[in-house]
């Protein structure tokens, strides 16, 4: 091979990173906030017809943190990130803050004044939410594939999969960080609408 | 408006370093990926500085072109068309649907909440900034 050849040789390889490059940080990245968007407004169609049936008020305070807390991570969904559950986990061990976990006792109290079938299908429709967001996580990370693929193996061999299935009820024992992670974007969607409201913005 | 608490302030504080944190990786991991391509590209070239001009290097690329190389690129550029071509389509789509969905929706439900995303669908400009 002649040195033209191998100049011609590099910039084909140069043309192909760059056109990786677009593919993964630009066009994957976009596609996938999209694609969890949709999932997420799935979600909000499932719990507004839910309540347009009568099933719920509109006004329920469980009905309105729902819909909020989806509002907020479809609006966000750019930041829900697998680096930045990681920061979420970090902070939750490190940190003993009472407005944390007092995003998840609200939840718990709104639950508490529904009837059963109430309470069953908004957590049903929660878990889907928080399942929709872990999902996301989980498959943008490929540091997180590789070792969930690791993880699923494991699991199998030793029958973690049963107890795992058990506890999808309450995704916040596996995953610590991820109620951190959804009253982040609702925070940061109130602070924004406080925002609004003060400079008498419509919205 | 209620003050904040002190303990609210600073959980606040909190989840804005965790949120700086996060952006700063989103940011860095795919530049630092752009710098790392161009720094091996330069380290390639590097080498023929001298010997050859831009027209020996640009005549060289165009002659050793080959036809399945050519049908590649054909290719791979036809994918990112399509692509955005479908995009744009489901924008449009979405901008003249959405509002409608709306309207039925605050009919039934008055105090309905938005995720205030644009008409389009997309991240509003000063929510990516944040």
């Amino acid at each position: 091979m002649t040195s033209t050849e191998n100049v011609s040789g590099v910039l084909h390889i140069a043309l192909g990173l760059v056109a990786l490059w677009l593919l993964f940080f630009k066009f994957t990245r976009e596609y996938r906030e999209d694609a969890l968007r949709d999932r997420l407004f799935g979600v909000r169609d499932k719990l507004f017809d839910f309540a347009a049936s009568g099933k719920i008020a509109f006004d329920e305070p469980a009905y309105g943190r729902l819909r909020s807390t989806i509002n907020s991570s479809i609006r966000f969904a750019h930041r829900i990130t697998f680096s930045r559950l990681v920061f979420g986990i970090v902070y939750r061990i490190t940190t003993r803050n009472e407005c944390a976990a007092a995003f998840v006792r609200q939840w718990r109290v709104a639950l508490d004044r529904l009837a059963p079938e109430q309470r069953a299908e908004m957590e049903r429709l929660n878990t889907e939410l928080a399942v929709t967001l872990v999902r996301h996580i989980l498959t943008g990370s490929p540091l997180m594939m590789i070792f969930f693929a690791l993880f699923a193996v494991w699991a199998f061999l030793t029958g973690t999969v049963r107890r795992i299935a058990e506890a999808f009820s309450d995704l916040s024992v596996l995953m610590p960080g991820l109620d951190l992670l959804e009253a982040q974007v609702v925070q940061s969607d109130q602070l924004e609408r406080n925002r609004l409201d003060e400079e008498h913005v419509p919205a | 408006m209620a003050k904040p608490s002190k303990e609210e302030l600073r959980y606040r504080l909190h989840c804005r370093i965790v949120d700086m944190v996060g952006s700063a990786i989103q940011v860095l991991v795919p530049w630092g990926s752009a710098v790392a391509i161009a720094y091996f590209v330069y380290l390639s070239l590097r080498s023929l500085v001298g010997h050859y001009t831009f027209a020996d290097i640009g005549l060289s690329f165009l002659g050793d072109f080959k036809i399945s190389e050519g049908l590649a690129y054909i290719f791979g550029t036809g994918g990112v068309v399509y692509g955005v071509k479908q995009k744009k389509l489901r924008e449009r789509n979405i901008e003249r649907t959405a509002g409608r969905i709306k309207d039925y929706e605050t009919a039934i439900d008055p105090n309905r909440t938005s995720s205030r995303l644009t008409p389009q669908g997309r991240t509003r400009p000063e929510d990516k900034k944040r």
